[in-house]
């Protein structure tokens, strides 16, 4: 099982010089070059979706979605920031997307079950599940965007700025949003409770 | 108040292990080649009236130039130019902003539903394209012509890695379809033969809630 606390993800502002080589030849046509590109931004996209949208049994689909439109966007990326940054930005729109369709709480038996350490006691296997749910149905609550400007800075401990540029919005916007959530969260908390 | 939800999202296992990041990779490739495919069928469907076209246009020309009409008064249609012109770049653009106006995203998904790209045929094609076309099948929920391929992966290529995932793909297709026996099979397969540990256990989960065990 993971450590408590999750790494924190590095956005940096501009592209490595090799990634915009990559980006040029995936955008002209490279199936290799988009191959390695994937390679190299699958998994953090992955962890992105699961801690943004819990053990969602879609998350390899909507992967395959964010990979996709990364492909179809390549020829406008620009390099104004990393690639990190600009996949990060597909990933969470295709989460929005599948969040305001989903609903806010999907959670799935199977891939609860694999967020549970096979060794632990019938006891603590309960009191797992029930955290994963009582926080999966707490978060549910949030606005989708409010959801995802939490889960960037809160959990993923992107600053302000970084989870503004990933979402496309000014930073003052960013902490409003995090603010709100996390006086919901308190309060929605508070009352189960 | 919010770091008991903050440490269960921190606390969730996000690994991808290499089969899922393959297998997603396969599914992208099939979606992009789909998207491929659909984009020059509609170049093509461009092209071909465009060419009709130019011809009945040359001849329009033709007899207005034999009826002494000086050629530079004829108003020749601008499709005519582009074909004339010999630089199907353009109409190939004039086809893509036909595919899918806005957004980059609709542009790589519209296509996907107008192509059924899992035509089964025998022929020099690998199991990796073998299963990227079953797997382009499904995206446009083809079940029959993905089912057809993955049955065909396992019969030409039965020592294959991919062959427990097509078992498995084929058992969540009969899922899909309500035949639980045809399910089981295919997952009784996969527990007893397969290779990948991952699979395996995906298929003994699946059977579970197959069966409501």
């Amino acid at each position: 099982m993971a450590a408590l606390t999750a790494p924190k993800l590095v956005v940096e502002v501009s592209p490595a010089p090799d990634e915009q080589a990559l980006v040029r030849s995936a955008a002209a046509g490279a199936r290799q070059a988009f191959e390695t590109l994937y390679r190299s931004h699958a998994p953090v996209v992955f962890a992105l979706l699961t801690r943004l949208l819990g053990p969602d049994r879609e998350r390899e689909d909507l992967l395959q979605e964010t990979f996709v439109r990364f492909h179809a966007a390549l020829g406008r990326f620009r390099g104004d920031c990393s690639v990190r940054t600009f996949v990060y930005q597909i990933a969470t729109r295709v989460a929005i997307d599948h969040l305001r369709r989903r609903g806010p709480v999907g959670i799935d038996e199977l891939e609860l079950e694999n967020q549970i350490d096979p060794a632990a006691t019938p006891a603590e296997v309960m009191q797992r599940r029930q955290e994963i749910v009582l926080a999966l149905e707490t978060l549910g609550r949030l606005r989708p965007k409010q959801r995802i400007a939490f889960v960037l800075h809160e959990v993923m401990g992107h600053t302000h700025d970084e989870v503004a540029r990933i979402m496309g919005l000014r930073s003052p916007a960013v902490r409003m949003r995090v603010n709100a959530a996390k006086r919901t969260l308190a309060k929605l908390t508070k009352e189960t409770r | 108040m919010t770091a008991p939800i903050r440490d269960v999202l921190a606390s969730f296992d996000t690994s991808l292990d290499e089969r899922r990041q393959d297998r997603a990779l396969h599914a992208i490739n099939g979606r992009l080649d789909a998207v491929a495919t659909a984009t020059s069928a509609t170049s093509a469907a461009i092209v071909v009236p465009a060419a009709v076209g130019a011809v009945v246009v040359g001849v329009l020309v033709l007899f207005q130039v034999l009826r002494g009409t000086p050629a530079t008064s004829v108003a020749v249609p601008s499709i005519v130019s582009v074909v004339s012109s010999a630089e199907p770049v353009v109409i190939r653009e004039r086809a893509s902003v036909q595919i899918a106006r806005g957004t980059p995203e609709r542009e790589a998904k519209a296509p996907v539903r107008a192509v059924a790209p899992a035509t089964v045929e025998r022929s020099t094609l690998s199991a990796n394209e073998l299963y990227r076309r079953a797997e382009a099948a499904l995206l446009v929920r083809d079940r029959a012509s993905a089912r057809d391929t993955l049955q065909q992966l396992l019969a030409e290529f039965p020592t294959s890695g991919l062959v427990d995932a097509a078992r498995y793909d084929l058992a969540r297709l009969a899922v899909g379809e309500g035949d639980a026996k045809r399910a089981i099979l295919h997952l009784d397969d996969v527990i007893a033969t397969g290779r990948d540990p991952n699979i395996v256990a995906a298929a003994r989960r699946l059977r579970g809630t197959v069966t409501g065990e």
